[in-house]
């Protein structure tokens, strides 16, 4: 499903990313650790096609299609989902508008008949509720007051309401209490299929016990430097990442 | 008195048109304002009128949609700066000194319009100050809303050709009185419209005026607003309620000058979407004479293209005008590498308690928002519309006329596809 093939990647003068090489089957949820500064949210920016993360070498391919010389849009409507660490706020730009919009943006790309306002209102009101945002915060602008936590809530909504083929979940957890764990993991759950892949970034186990992982990796200094199964969290909790460092040198 | 400069084959066309009075002399000792006017410094007037030009005549273009919504609005149409008088009721002269000077309408219970033969007589202006000066000497039409009534006008100035049009118009507000005053420039080819717009506005009266001025890229424009606000009487404040559309000329220049003497609250916002090579030049000089008054003015400004945004905004707190509250914003959003935004927000003030502040900011789109928006599927350029159309909000939502607001909507998505 998705793949990353010896990707390297210079961001300002730096090697952020030296040839890095992940391949993640539909079906799976793979999480990458690792720790700071080793390129993971340079790895998801790069995946999604934010300007300025071209890559030096290398490919990224979802369902054997090249995604690199798509912009983010493209590759949206293709199916890859981005859930932020820090998602902005939008100030002036209402939250339903702007979604229905992007939701039909992606379908109208696919060929797919447009969604109307009244299933739209319908879908959007049901996963609300899952996530648990009051009606009153969605009449807001985008993310306009809403606090870290609910941020996240809003991006797990995204991930519901769009069905992404793919989804990259970088640091969902942090800034996240028990409860809203367990809704991440709700959310993830409920999307598992064996057509569907996720790619779950985190610095931390706990997200790891709502959200049970096919595989680990450990990112470092730009690149995969070891893997293993889901125990392998447990270890990592444990022993940290510097017996990694050598690796990543 | 600067040495004689060389005339621009305008100027010397305008001048010799000109009666021989103050106002000429000291135009053509100083010529129109330019580049080293310091008001003038980033809207080279001079530069954008250089050529001679042959009067337009007649206004010879079909009449156009409004602008602005007329619904129950008495409208009063200028077209190449001559006003059309009112269909349907019977003129009285004015009369001075037996003499008649003009007639006058009296079109709905509390509605008085006026036709003046003649416009005031030329004052000599300070350098920067002429345009407005020349505009008032054209034939005066004066609208009275008069005590206690309400009523909406809508002077729509149409013009085309090339020539030089210019209108004075004169309302005055009553006490306790509201007031909608709906102006518009429908402008087609490549004149030169120079308009004024006087205003009294009494205590207890509400004013709610706005401007909209649709792109013209051949045509220069300069429009000049003076409001007069009362002093209050007990709690009866005059209150204004201004927003100016503004979407670019060749160069155009929408000025407000208001003075508040006592308690009275002014908003004084404006916005402007430019591109490709247009110019617009919002300017405004608020003055606080008295105690107690009120101001909050919002500009913000799109400029794409080539094109060049100018905000210049000045309080001015005179001495003893004590517990002036006066806020002033200016917010520029640049969507290329040629646009060009100039600012200068100004204080000035001679009295100790007051509370007085002002913003000013110009930047790009945001990165983050457009690279999130994009991310979710939405299209660059649709992307860039939306973060567009909700920076332009602020200003829009301040509207407290729907129909205007909506009317105001309409004329920038129109504008931004």
């Amino acid at each position: 499903m998705l793949t990353i093939n010896n990707l390297h990647l210079t961001l300002g003068g730096n090697r952020i990313l030296n040839g890095l090489d992940l391949s993640v089957p539909a079906g799976e949820v793979h999480a990458i650790m690792g720790p700071n500064g080793s390129g993971k949210s340079t790895l998801s920016y790069t995946v999604a096609g934010r300007d300025g993360y071209e890559p030096d070498h290398g490919d990224v391919t979802l369902d054997s299609e090249s995604l690199l010389e798509m912009g983010p849009d493209e590759r949206a409507a293709r199916g890859m989902f981005l859930s932020f660490q820090s998602p902005p706020a939008i100030p002036g730009v209402a939250t339903m508008n702007f979604l229905r919009t992007a939701l039909n943006a992606q379908r109208k790309a696919r060929g797919e008949e447009e969604m109307s306002s009244a299933e739209f209102l319908k879908v959007f009101r049901e996963h609300a509720k899952t996530v648990g945002l009051s009606p009153e915060k969605l009449k807001r602008p985008f993310n306009d007051g809403y606090s870290g936590g609910e941020k996240k809530r809003m991006e797990m909504l995204q991930m519901a309401l769009f069905q992404p083929r793919f989804a990259i979940m970088d640091e969902t957890d942090s800034g996240l209490d028990i409860d809203a764990l367990k809704m991440v993991g709700e959310v993830v759950n409920s999307l598992r299929g064996p057509d569907r892949g996720f790619l779950v970034i985190t610095h931390y186990q706990r997200l790891l016990d709502y959200v049970k992982p096919d595989r680990i990796h450990v990112l470092a200094g730009g690149r995969i430097v070891h893997s293993g199964g889901p125990e392998l969290a447990q270890e990592l909790e444990q022993s940290g990442y510097e017996q990694f460092a050598e690796e990543a040198a | 008195m600067s040495s004689p400069i060389t005339l621009t084959a305008f100027e010397d066309r305008l001048f010799a048109d000109l009666p021989e009075d103050e106002l000429t002399a000291v135009l053509r000792s100083r010529g129109l304002p330019s580049r080293r006017t310091e008001t003038w410094k980033w809207s080279d007037l001079r530069g954008a009128l250089r050529e001679a030009r042959e009067p337009s005549g007649e206004f010879r273009g079909e009449d156009p949609q409004p602008i602005l919504p007329t619904d129950g609005a008495t409208v009063l149409t200028l077209r190449n700066g001559c006003p059309e008088a009112p269909r349907g009721v019977e003129p009285k002269p004015i009369l001075h000194e037996g003499e008649k000077i003009g007639v006058t309408y009296v079109v709905e219970d509390g509605l008085v319009l006026s036709f003046y033969d003649e416009g005031r007589a030329p004052e000599a202006a300070s350098p920067g100050d002429e345009l407005s000066a020349l505009a008032a000497s054209a034939p005066l039409v004066s609208i009275s809303v008069l005590p206690g009534f309400e009523h909406k006008v809508a002077v729509r100035r149409l013009s085309d050709g090339e020539g030089r049009h210019v209108d004075s118009i004169y309302l005055t507000v009553g006490e306790g009185a509201t007031a909608t005053l709906l102006e518009t420039h429908d402008v087609t080819g490549s004149p030169f419209v120079n308009s004024r717009t006087e205003i009294e506005v009494d205590a207890g009266a509400t004013l709610k005026r706005y401007v909209a001025q649709p792109a013209a890229s051949e045509a220069v424009v300069v429009h000049t607003a003076e409001l007069r606000l009362a002093e209050e009487e007990g709690e009866r404040k005059a209150k204004v309620e201004q927003s100016v559309l503004a979407l670019g000329a060749h160069l155009a220049r929408h000025e407000t000058r208001a003075v508040q003497l006592g308690a009275g609250e002014m908003q004084a916002d404006a916005l402007y979407r430019l591109d490709n090579a247009l110019h617009t030049d919002i300017t405004s000089h608020l003055t606080f004479a008295g105690e107690g008054g009120q101001a909050d003015q919002l500009v913000k400004g799109i400029a794409g293209g080539r094109s060049r945004g100018v905000f210049q905004g000045k309080f001015l707190v005179e001495r003893g005008a004590q517990e002036t509250d006066a806020q002033m914003a200016h917010h520029a959003l640049l969507l290329s590498k040629g646009a060009q935004i100039n600012a200068k927000p100004e204080l000035e003030i001679y009295a100790d308690d007051v509370e007085c502040a002002h913003g000013n900011t110009a930047g790009a789109i945001d990165p983050d928002a457009l690279f999130y928006m994009r991310q979710r599927g939405v299209p660059e350029e649709e992307a860039r519309g939306l973060l567009i159309e909700a920076f332009a909000a602020e200003v829009l939502d301040r509207i407290s006329d729907d129909a205007v607001r909506s009317a105001f909507e309409r004329l920038l998505t129109e504008r931004t596809l």
